[in-house]
């Protein structure tokens, strides 16, 4: 599996700092560890295989998501905290 | 918190296998709740926007989502085949393909009740027509028999149903061209792209929560049919003969689709002056790139070429500027009438 940092194929806007403390949060927030939080958010964007194709993810969000910076991992990770109260 | 994260030791079932992988994270990340969803978030954001929008924008939405409700519930219904299709014996025998089928079935059955919620609770003024599931004397939408994803549904059942009942290699290659890189990987991530879009215009915010699921749970089974091509091809190149003709039916499956797709498309975008701004040849482009992707970049087919797929897409382009869908639209709205009414 491939780790969230070394995906390719999209456009990222957010840093990679931003992106750890987001994870880092997240985990905390769901009593999971930010390896597997990681692990779920870039299986979301690319399925296993190293490329961000997931269109409906990796392209734009509904509208401007300001609070995503409409980069796809963080939209990703917005996702995944949904997924996990359903 | 988790105690651990190491691999738990397992017996029969190969936790290496990359079958395994796909079934554990659809498992992990594929078993989210539709009615939750819905509840979670609620109809009612996106039934003000919906309201605010003219005829025209509405009926963009509609064109697209029939295809896709028609689409989740044609590839729901041939999950069962795809079950009985791994089992052959011209793969690699394996229980781990079989649990990857299992949850593909659970989660497009899941896609087709997502939006048979939304539809009905959001946008039933353009559907007055919907209601009646083909299962029980009714038709596709009349929208999706207009267009060319009608044919490419019910194409797919025919493949399906060859592959699946003693079907070749040959068979099993064009079933799963057809099905995991033209229904999921073009005619779906295309309509992804469009939603992103229209949705720049008219942000449906529940409608695009659910596509984010719907599309996750694609990608793991565009991967599957892929690792399914991927061992076919192999075994072709091993000079096995029974699995000669795998890559030319892969390809030719791929220019047969490519027509019905990029009918799909002009028929959302440029037959009603795509008032929420898709963008026609955009949409066709990004479509002959997913496929360029998974043909050439991922499969490493030598049966064509980039350059001879693009232009097939540009043909393709050509042909369906001349359609015209009202009648059949007129058309299919009075049988579905008929049906609605038992005669």
């Amino acid at each position: 599996m491939t780790e969230l940092t070394d995906i390719e194929g999209a456009e990222f806007t957010a840093d990679d700092e931003r992106i750890q403390e987001a994870v880092d949060e997240a985990a905390d927030d769901l009593g999971m560890t930010p390896e597997k939080v990681e692990e779920e958010v870039a299986y979301i964007l690319d399925s296993g295989t190293g490329r961000a194709n997931n269109e409906g993810v990796a392209g734009a969000a509904a509208a401007d998501n300001e609070d995503t910076d409409n980069d796809p991992r963080l939209e990703a990770l917005e996702m995944f905290k949904l997924r996990q109260e359903l | 918190m988790d105690a651990s994260t190491d691999q738990i030791k397992a017996g029969r079932v190969d936790t290496d296998s990359q079958y395994y992988e796909l079934y554990q994270k659809s498992v992990e990340l594929g078993t989210w709740d539709a009615e939750k969803l819905v509840r979670k978030v609620g109809f009612e954001d996106d039934r003000e926007v919906w309201g605010g929008l003219n005829d025209n924008e509405k009926e963009q939405w509609a064109r697209l989502i029939s295809y896709f409700i028609d689409g989740e519930q044609a590839v729901a219904a041939d999950a069962r085949r795809i079950m009985k299709t791994v089992s052959s014996p011209y793969f690699d025998r394996s229980m781990e393909k079989e649990m990857m089928a299992s949850a593909l079935g659970l989660e497009e059955a899941k896609h087709t009740q997502f939006f048979d919620l939304y539809l009905t609770n959001v946008m039933s003024d353009k559907f007055p027509q919907y209601e009646l599931d083909s299962r029980r004397g009714g038709i596709q939408i009349p929208r999706t028999e207009a267009c060319g994803a009608g044919e490419m549904f019910e194409r797919q059942g025919t493949l399906q149903a060859q592959a699946a009942h003693g079907g070749d290699p040959a068979d099993i290659a064009r079933a799963a061209t057809n099905y995991h890189i033209g229904v999921e990987g073009i005619l779906a991530r295309g309509g992804y792209f469009a939603k992103n879009r229209m949705m720049q215009e008219a942000p449906l915010k529940l409608l695009n929560k659910g596509f984010q699921f719907i599309s996750t749970d694609e990608g793991r089974h565009i991967t599957f049919g892929l690792e399914l091509l991927q061992e076919l091809i192999e075994k072709e190149r091993e000079g096995l003969p029974d699995y000669q003709g795998v890559e030319n039916a892969i390809w030719e499956q791929a220019i047969e689709d490519i027509g019905y797709i990029t009918d799909t498309a002009y028929f959302i975008t440029a037959d009603i002056n795509d008032p929420l701004d898709v963008d026609f040849s955009e949409l066709v482009n990004r479509g002959a790139r997913l496929a360029g992707d998974m043909m050439f970049d991922t499969l490493d087919l030598d049966a064509g070429s980039a350059t001879e797929f693009m232009q097939a897409s540009a043909d393709a382009m050509e042909n369906a500027q001349g359609s015209d869908y009202d009648d059949v639209i007129d058309r299919y709205d009075h049988i579905y009438s008929q049906k609605m009414a038992g005669d």
